[in-house]
């Protein structure tokens, strides 16, 4: 029983903490810029009106069109389900559970990629091309910090490799896995999350054709993602988990 | 067994028979018939003692294999010929699972070698039955639109909702994505390699090995993104495209089948494993105390709930869509008018940024014409893939021994007298070496000396 109630407070966690990153990210900015900035609640008034609104979709377009954000929806929140946080135990853990987590957001990409190619658009197939392409590099760096963790834990779960500090090589796997989370999560340099112009085509081109509540759960499983690249950078490269062994909670 | 099997430098024949054989003829060659090469190096490897450096060699072949297979099928604008690609890159998956497992033989690592072996000998399988699914709604887009061509293919979706739906499954299982079946196999590589990187003999080989193979997945991904996207989504590109018809029930069954199949293993891996288990002590008789990973029920349960989750997601998000107002219009983007689908995204475009990055493999043939003038009159730019191996490698090879062959033919004309000269020649030769070095060596055996 209180499996299931941890598990639900978990995904209220993840779901309402996600899109507070974005709007301190933007606070951020704007303050150092010398502006004044967007609230910090910015996202969760976007997301509500959102919801609220109706959908205008391509002509061209299948149903894959919905279930695309969808899927990549549930995906990035079963990847961020899985992460531990901090000396709390992940909700399921087991050897292996990385590898499915890489995979998770795998999956959130080939979801993204066909809804984004379900327009017919220059524009958008262009976008989904990069994604794709550049996600090669990316998951060849991040599969390169995860042997870097497995090897030093001598452990595939990741509960038990985010537990330690990263030793002397943090300085090396922090710089690696937060220019990942740069190029995955479309930060500058590799993208703009402001922009949708030629130079920066990657993420927001798309989900141009995305409106009312599928662009409200692409956005939200953008700030799922987001958080959850920022969670597991911080747990690799800080000694945060309990490392004491545990008892396997799974049924 | 390695060129049946269509490892890399000796894949030569295979997409072009692949992808030139009926489709359902090119679903038994590529699921099936060339396992037989993999069945043959398993049988063997398992009773004949292997060389030392044997497995290196098998886990190299494999991974020179499931890239350059990849990065050639990334380049390919016949959807049959890419998908003969493909089996070329999982061919490779499985040789790295076997040549880690023997790898682990030499060095006695039972508990990290029963688990590569079994995730190859489960990808031999998965590829099998993803495989023939994939040839099987290609063959049913040949049947429907008479064309292999993808760049005039598209929006196939409306007419072929089932093909395109049976396609979509077997491109997420054959990129490697939970919740289905290749996810299962290669996860279970995955493990046997971390394993093997845990040991100080070992590491060298499997950390390139784990990143390699984490590329092809991602590359894999990336093609079948290009391929679902310009086949089945956006606007037809001919009319053969535009007047398509959905294959009869005859053909979309066996498409049912095995992608019922796919699902079955992504769902429930730990039912499959006891035939994986009695697959691997077949192999090694010592390994029959490997215990089923645990781990393999708990991904099972993961890939339940993100089917419920991911089904039930999405039907929330259509229902909720449709209840706040829906409304079709053009594709938006920014503000196009009149979008036509020659405007569409094509699969060279969509390939470009990786066949760009493996040109030095693929050597592709492009003919360009840039704009010149002000006002141009034409321009086009055209990029062609071969089977650079054959055509640039092989082929040349070939002709030279030819040529060659043709010059030493001359000698053999029918004219018997010349036979006779070379006949004396020849003698003459052999005469004037006997007595140049017979007679200035040593003489070791003959009549004895009075």
């Amino acid at each position: 029983m209180t499996t299931v109630l941890e598990g639900l407070l978990r995904l209220g966690v993840w779901l309402l903490a996600a899109p507070l990153l974005p709007g301190l990210i933007n606070k951020v900015k704007a303050w150092m810029a010398g502006r004044r900035g967007p609230p910090v609640l910015q996202l969760y008034y976007d997301l509500a009106k959102l919801w609220r609104k109706g959908v205008v979709v391509s002509t061209l377009a299948s149903p894959g069109f919905v279930a695309g954000p969808a899927v990549a929806w549930v995906a990035v929140l079963g990847a961020a389900l899985l992460l531990p946080l901090g000396p709390l135990d992940a909700l399921l853990g087991f050897p292996g559970d990385v590898l499915l987590l890489i995979y998770l957001l795998a999956l959130a990409r080939f979801a993204t990629a066909w809804a984004a190619l379900e327009t017919g658009s220059a524009f958008e197939g262009m976008g989904a091309a990069r994604e794709v392409s550049f996600a090669v590099l990316a998951e060849a760096a991040v599969i390169t910090a995860i042997l870097t963790l497995s090897w030093q834990s001598r452990s595939l779960s990741l509960q038990e490799m985010l537990a330690p500090s990263a030793g002397p090589g943090m300085v090396l796997l922090a710089v690696g896995l937060f220019t990942v989370l740069l190029a995955e999560n479309c930060r500058v340099p590799f993208d703009d999350p402001n922009t949708h112009l030629e130079l920066t085509m990657i993420h927001e081109v798309m989900v141009l054709d995305h409106s009312g509540p599928l662009l409200a759960a692409v956005l939200h499983g953008a700030a799922m993602k987001l958080l959850l690249f920022a969670a597991l950078l911080v747990q690799a490269v800080l000694p945060l988990g309990d490392s004491r062994p545990r008892r396997r909670r799974w049924p | 067994m390695e060129s049946k099997a269509g490892l890399f430098p000796l894949h030569i024949w295979l997409p072009s028979a692949h992808a030139n054989a009926p489709s359902h003829v090119s679903a038994i060659l590529s699921g099936v018939a060339i396992k037989l090469g993999i069945y043959g190096l398993v049988r063997f490897s398992g009773w004949l003692p292997m060389p030392v450096g044997a497995g290196e060699v098998v886990v190299g072949l494999g991974l020179a294999s499931a890239v350059l297979g990849v990065a050639f099928a990334l380049g390919q604008h016949d959807l049959k010929r890419l998908l003969a690609y493909h089996s070329v890159e999982n061919i490779g998956i499985i040789l790295i699972g076997l040549g880690l497992t023997l790898i682990a033989t030499t060095r006695g690592h039972a508990t990290w070698g029963a688990l590569t072996l079994a995730g190859a000998l489960l990808h031999v399988w998965n590829h099998g039955l993803f495989k023939s699914l994939l040839f099987l709604g290609a063959g049913s887009v040949l049947h429907a639109t008479g064309t292999r061509e993808m760049s005039r293919l598209g929006g196939l979706w409306r007419t072929m909702p089932w093909t395109a739906a049976f396609f979509a499954l077997g491109a997420v299982a054959i990129s490697g994505l939970p919740p289905l079946n290749g996810f299962v196999s290669e996860w279970l590589v995955y493990l046997g390699m971390f394993g093997a990187v845990n040991q100080p003999t070992t590491v060298t080989v499997a950390v390139p090995a784990i990143i390699l193979l984490a590329m092809t997945g991602a590359l894999a991904l990336a093609c079948f993104v290009k391929v679902c996207g310009v086949v089945f989504l956006g606007a037809a590109r001919s009319p053969e495209a535009a007047g398509a018809h959905e294959c009869a029930v005859g053909m979309r069954v066996p498409m049912g089948v095995l992608a019922a199949a796919c699902v079955a293993i992504g769902l429930a891996p730990a039912l499959f494993w006891p035939a994986v288990h009695t697959a691997v002590t077949a192999w090694r008789g010592t390994w029959t105390n490997v215990p089923t990973p645990a781990s393999l029920v708990q991904l099972g349960w993961v890939h339940a709930a993100l089917v419920v989750a991911g089904v039930g997601a999405a039907a929330g998000l259509g229902w909720k869509a449709r209840r706040g107002g829906w409304r079709r219009a053009v594709t938006w983007d920014c503000g196009y008018a009149a979008p036509t689908a020659r405007m569409q995204y094509t699969a060279g475009s969509f390939a470009g940024i990786l066949t760009e990055w493996f040109a030095w493999a693929l050597r592709p043939e492009r003919h360009v014409h840039r704009p010149a003038t002000t006002f141009p009159p034409h321009a086009r730019f055209e990029e062609h893939t071969p089977e650079t191996v054959l055509e640039r490698g092989i082929e040349p090879c070939a002709r030279g021994v030819l040529r060659l062959a043709a010059v030493v033919r001359r000698l053999q004309h029918g004219r018997t007298h010349a036979y006779v000269l070379y006949l004396f020649i020849g003698l003459a030769a052999v005469a004037v070496m006997a007595l140049a070095w017979g007679g200035a060596g040593p003489r070791t055996s003959g009549t004895p000396q009075p």
